[in-house]
């Protein structure tokens, strides 16, 4: 599942929040600078084996995109809540710096 | 799966029909009847090769007939295969014959089988017991249903995994020798399994003593 946010704030500063966040149920799995790409993966729930969400920081103008790609981390397991886990970082970067509406 | 034959060689009909039997079972049942077997397999002391294939086979059916008893030399040869599987533990299944059981006391055995010569589908319970003795298929292993379960029901995570090994596992039909009753002689304390028709008198093959089979 992929979601791009257009984002006012530098990547740097994009980045720099997103690594050191972790939000409910996902951590920081990898965090590199160069490629502004961070890993964030959940733990095991009931129904889930778990979900991993790569968010890619692109610049863009002023701003930038952040590209979220969210899979669950077993081949088929349809009950895991990879949308919600996409819905989740969404929600902090566009709670955090808001939207570019341009 | 190798049945070594234990039997009278007066017994000539009965041994071929047994034969017969389980080769119509095909791979992997082997009748294993010493006297039939090459040359070649029967070099040095016989008591030796009897004792390496009772030691290398599966089970032992033990037709236990008054041509056996009435020789001295056989006698002494079923006594010595008798022997030779309590020592390996192998399965040993005493066939008695119906109407007519040979008062011949051994020692050690596990299950018994009323025969009924006079009955077609004598053929039919020699194959039901071999084939209870003999490999389980893999659809109906536990294990490997609940290996199956668990990966279907994986698709719905840990839990699906869990509950899918369960009920899998669970699910799996019981083995066919632990659906065959079992009887306990009082007298010389041996429990064994007993193949026979409810109803019909089997008797004890140490103590010689009758039971009636249960059942409806």
């Amino acid at each position: 599942m992929r979601e791009i946010i257009p984002c006012p704030a530098p990547p740097q500063e994009v980045f720099e929040f997103l690594a050191s966040s972790g939000s409910a149920g996902l951590s920081v799995q990898t965090a590199d600078q160069q490629t502004l790409r961070i890993v964030f993966r959940s733990g095991m729930s009931f129904l889930s084996w778990g979900e991993e969400v790569e968010a890619t920081i692109v610049p863009a103008g002023d701003g930038c995109r952040v590209v979220l790609d969210g899979r669950s981390l077993h081949p088929f397991n349809p009950t895991a809540d990879v949308a919600g886990r996409v819905r989740e970082l969404s929600r902090l970067v566009t709670e955090r710096f808001g939207v570019t509406t341009s | 799966m190798s049945i070594f034959i234990s039997h009278s060689r007066r017994d000539e009909e009965l041994t071929s029909l047994v034969s017969q039997a389980l080769n119509l079972l095909g791979r992997p049942y082997q009748a294993i009847v010493y006297e039939d077997l090459p040359e070649a397999v029967r070099q040095g002391p016989d008591w030796l090769n009897i004792t390496n294939l009772i030691q290398n086979c599966e089970i032992v059916f033990l037709f236990l007939t008054h041509n056996v008893e009435d020789s001295a030399h056989t006698r002494a040869w079923v006594e010595h295969e008798v022997a030779t599987a309590a020592a390996f533990r192998r399965p040993l299944v005493v066939f008695q014959l119906a109407g007519s059981p040979s008062t011949l006391p051994i020692t050690y055995w596990t299950d018994l089988v009323l025969l009924d010569l006079q009955n077609a589908a004598a053929i039919l319970q020699i194959q039901a017991v071999a084939r209870a003795h003999g490999p389980v298929d893999l659809v109906d292993n536990p294990l490997a249903r609940a290996a199956a379960g668990a990966a279907v029901g994986s698709i719905a995570g840990p839990i699906g995994f869990l509950i899918g090994g369960i009920v899998a596992a669970l699910s799996a039909p019981r083995h066919p020798l632990q659906q065959v009753p079992q009887q306990a002689c009082q007298r010389c304390g041996n429990t064994f399994r007993y193949w026979v028709a409810p109803g019909d008198v089997f008797y004890c093959p140490h103590c010689l003593i009758p039971f009636q089979a249960g059942g409806t």
